[in-house]
């Protein structure tokens, strides 16, 4: 089996997914441009060489219909040769793109490839490409199917997260990841947005609060307390786990997600393209996986997947640097810390989600290339990927530097 | 036209009126027979040129209180019969075209080009306010006995004969799938306001007010086969389905612990038909009810709450020697009225709350 290096990676800045977020001027064409152009740009590509662009987007509808990653792939001027495809697993599409790229790669059939994601929150907006497992009942039911908040908090309440540590959770992303802007940590990777002359719409994540501490938290109001009552999700949550006795609703505006517009680009290939283009790879891929995990839990995969991938990779979590996963809901990562008992100095050192914002499809790729920026920054070796994933599911990559 | 259960007769305005008065009954039960006549109706009312249109009515107090369940019963066992004799396959082939046809018929009569009325009074329940649902025109008297509804739910069952499609394009989802859920018996003033039927009228006038609606409406179809019909409540997958069916799902199982097929059938059923147009819907509709019809929940349903109802109530078969226990429902059914003696609990205080719940006959008695 051939190795899959990452040989380069870049992101744009995460804009504010909401009308007057910077970004929302900029159709998702753009930012999915906006990515590719800079990868193959800076990386001096040459035209036509990339087999395939792989992008994740969750809500391929409206603008960003039809394949998305075909139309950016010519609109960065790739090449007619370049193919595209567009998918989706919800919140880990990016990663699974950089994985389904690397998975061609390894098999032999592909040399290099981009793999990646975008979503315009504030423009094609969460849910607009509809929401099968809740809506048809012949899987909705079954499913245990819940919105992702009120799984998010029966996984509080079932593991024993209280409102604290939730908050504390989300103001440790804002600090962390004020201090790394602060400190240049993202600049090697960040593409501005620009515009069509030239002038520059964004620059830096829109979505940061470095002064978030716990008493504004704690005067947010529950998002998912009225959702989970009235549409009966609560009795849903704890049907599926009965020892629950009542849901605590503990996430808000604040330990949640930010809703956020962007795009992302991995560059990821063998070692003899890596040579033709002249590249040195960055990372190997080390191996990935994905599961479906407790369906009424909705969003504790990244633990089930963990261990599937520990197990087809022979590693622990000792040999694992850094860690990120994704900030979908501050309970997520808590659950997750908890059941591999690890340092939390380990895990999402730049902040997350929370901070940043969570553009759907482009956000597995852009937590794939921060901690590969941040094991070389520290010369460390080993970084493991995971997202929770809609409709109990997970992601997760090792990668390892070289 | 050889009628037994219907009386037939055309007024000098070529409008015919449809009287249902099964004989040596107290109520009028929809059978093979009756179908066969319906059947023949509609047949006559469509060839006959001089006929315009036709008004349904009842000849006793009441309208009819819908299926005739043994039926249903009799086409399960014979269903039985045929997958041990032919196989699994041909059974079910048997079974599906024989529990569709009463819906096949009364679409047939929705569509067959002239307008059908129903003028109600009395009790209208189940497969009969399925007839009035199907015809173009629905006119319920005022009177306190009279009711409509799809009570089909309480015995497992739903409305398998166009029910579920007809309610669920006549008012918005979210009503009409608690409507189905609840298969509560509606009294007049309500079935108009929800939009189940068009006018409510004294006892004496309701033939005449539908057969003044014939005359005005001479080429009747129902609102979901006219060019332009939109969906109450719009799409299934749209923003507004977002905000009816994931809730749905959950409080279904809220409610049913998922332990309630013909629930969860209703759900499927309403949740696919709106997404076709009106045959198919039926089609699909017809499918979910063969299915729940063959579930052991429905057939036990059926028997202990319809067919045996009678010996249940009157503690038929509760051994004489158990007393009462516990303070609910299930203590209540047991009771035998003329049952005199202890009820027993786990303690004394709890003995006493069954004997208060019972009521008088007995006297409590700590285990
Ligand atoms: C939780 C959620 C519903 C909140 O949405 P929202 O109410 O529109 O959130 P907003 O960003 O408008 O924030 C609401 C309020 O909280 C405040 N707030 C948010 N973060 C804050 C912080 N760190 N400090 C202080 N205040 C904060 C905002 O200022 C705002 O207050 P305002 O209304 O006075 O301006 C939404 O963010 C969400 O759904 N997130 C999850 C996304 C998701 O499901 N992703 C996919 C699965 S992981």
């Amino acid at each position: 089996m051939a190795d899959a290096f990452v040989y380069d990676h870049v992101r744009t800045p995460r804009g504010k997914g909401k009308a007057d977020g910077s970004l929302h001027e900029v159709t998702a064409l753009r930012l999915a441009e906006t990515a590719l152009r800079a990868i193959a740009t800076r990386n001096n590509l040459e035209k036509g060489s990339v087999e395939d662009v792989i992008l994740g987007c969750v809500d391929p509808v409206g603008e960003a219909s039809g394949d998305i990653a075909r139309s950016a792939a010519i609109a960065a001027d790739y090449g007619f040769q370049v193919p595209g495809i567009q998918i989706n697993r919800f919140c880990a599409s990016g990663l699974d793109a950089v994985a389904a790229g690397a998975a061609q790669v390894m098999a032999g059939q592909k040399d290099l490839v981009v793999g990646g994601g975008v979503e315009s929150m504030s423009r094609v907006g969460m849910g607009a490409s509809g929401m099968l497992p809740a809506v048809d009942p012949s899987v909705a039911i079954p499913s245990y199917f819940s919105p992702q908040g009120v799984a998010a908090d029966l996984i509080a309440t079932k593991y024993g997260f209280t409102r604290d540590d939730v908050d504390a959770l989300a103001v440790a992303s804002h600090k962390k990841a004020a201090a790394a802007w602060a400190e240049g940590r993202f600049a090697k990777s960040v593409v501005p947005v620009k515009d069509v002359n030239g002038l520059t719409i964004l620059a830096k994540d829109e979505t940061i609060r470095p002064n978030t501490d716990m008493q504004t938290l704690g005067g947010l109001k529950a998002s998912f307390a009225m959702m989970g009552e009235q549409g009966g999700f609560n009795a849903v949550a704890i049907q599926g786990h009965p020892e629950v006795e009542k849901i605590n609703h503990v996430h808000h505006a604040g330990n949640s997600s930010g809703i956020v517009d962007g795009a992302a680009a991995v560059l990821v290939g063998n070692k003899a393209a890596g040579r033709k283009a002249g590249l040195k790879p960055r990372a190997r891929i080390r191996g990935f996986a994905t599961i479906g995990s407790d369906l009424a839990l909705v969003l504790t995969g990244p633990v089930d997947v963990t261990q599937r991938l520990f197990a087809r990779t022979g590693m622990t979590m000792k040999d694992i640097d850094l860690i990120e996963i994704n900030e979908a809901f501050s309970s997520v990562v808590l659950r997750y810390m908890q059941a591999f008992d690890i340092d939390p100095a380990k895990v999402n050192v730049n902040g997350g989600a929370i901070a940043m914002g969570h553009p759907l499809g482009a956000t597995g790729a852009m937590i794939l290339g921060t901690v590969i920026d941040e094991l070389e920054r520290r010369d460390l070796n080993t970084g493991l990927v995971t997202l929770c994933v809609a409709h109990g599911m997970g992601t997760a990559m090792i990668v390892e530097r070289v | 036209m050889n009628l037994t259960h219907f009386r037939f007769e055309t007024d000098a305005d070529g409008i015919a009126l449809a009287t249902w008065d099964s004989p040596g009954k107290s109520m009028n039960v929809i059978d093979q027979n009756v179908m066969a006549e319906l059947n023949q109706i509609i047949d006559h009312v469509v060839a006959t040129e001089a006929i315009k249109g036709c008004v349904i009515t009842s000849g006793k107090e009441a309208f009819s209180g819908g299926a005739d369940l043994t039926m249903l019963q009799g086409l399960g066992m014979e269903y039985a019969k045929l997958v041990k004799t032919k196989g699994e396959e041909p059974a079910m082939a048997f079974f599906f075209e024989a529990t569709a046809r009463l819906s096949l018929l009364y679409r047939k009569l929705e569509t067959c080009g002239k307008p059908f009325a129903a003028a109600v009074h009395g009790t209208c329940l189940g497969g009969a306010f399925e007839l009035a649902l199907s015809c173009h025109f629905r006119i319920l008297s005022d009177s306190d006995k009279t009711r409509v509804g799809l009570p089909e739910i309480k015995v497992g069952l739903f409305p398998g004969a166009g029910g579920t499609q007809r309610v669920a394009r006549l008012m918005q989802t979210g009503d009409a799938l608690q409507m189905l859920f609840k298969g509560d018996q509606i009294k007049p003033a309500a079935a108009r306001s929800m939009g189940l039927v068009h006018a409510v009228g004294p006892r004496d006038q309701i033939v005449q007010a539908a057969k003044e609606w014939i005359k005005a409406n001479p080429n009747a179809k129902a609102p979901w086969d006219m060019e332009g019909y939109k969906l109450p409540s719009n799409k299934v997958h749209s923003p507004a389905g977002m905000m009816i069916w994931p809730p749905a799902n959950a409080i279904y199982r809220r409610e049913t612990s998922d332990n309630y097929p013909a629930a969860k059938a209703i759900l499927k059923a309403v949740y696919e038909g709106l997404q076709l147009p009106m045959d198919l819907a039926l089609r699909v509709e017809s499918r979910y009810f063969a299915q729940i019809l063959r579930t052991p929940e429905a057939a036990a349903m059926i028997r202990s709450l319809f067919l045996s109802k009678g010996e249940l109530e009157k503690g038929a078969r509760r051994p004489a020697d158990i007393p009462p226990t516990g303070q609910g429902l299930f203590a209540q059914a047991d009771v035998r009225p003329d049952h005199e003696g202890p009820c027993q609990d786990r303690g004394p205080r709890c003995a006493a709350r069954t004997h208060h719940a019972i009521g008088g006959l007995f006297h409590a008695q700590g285990l």
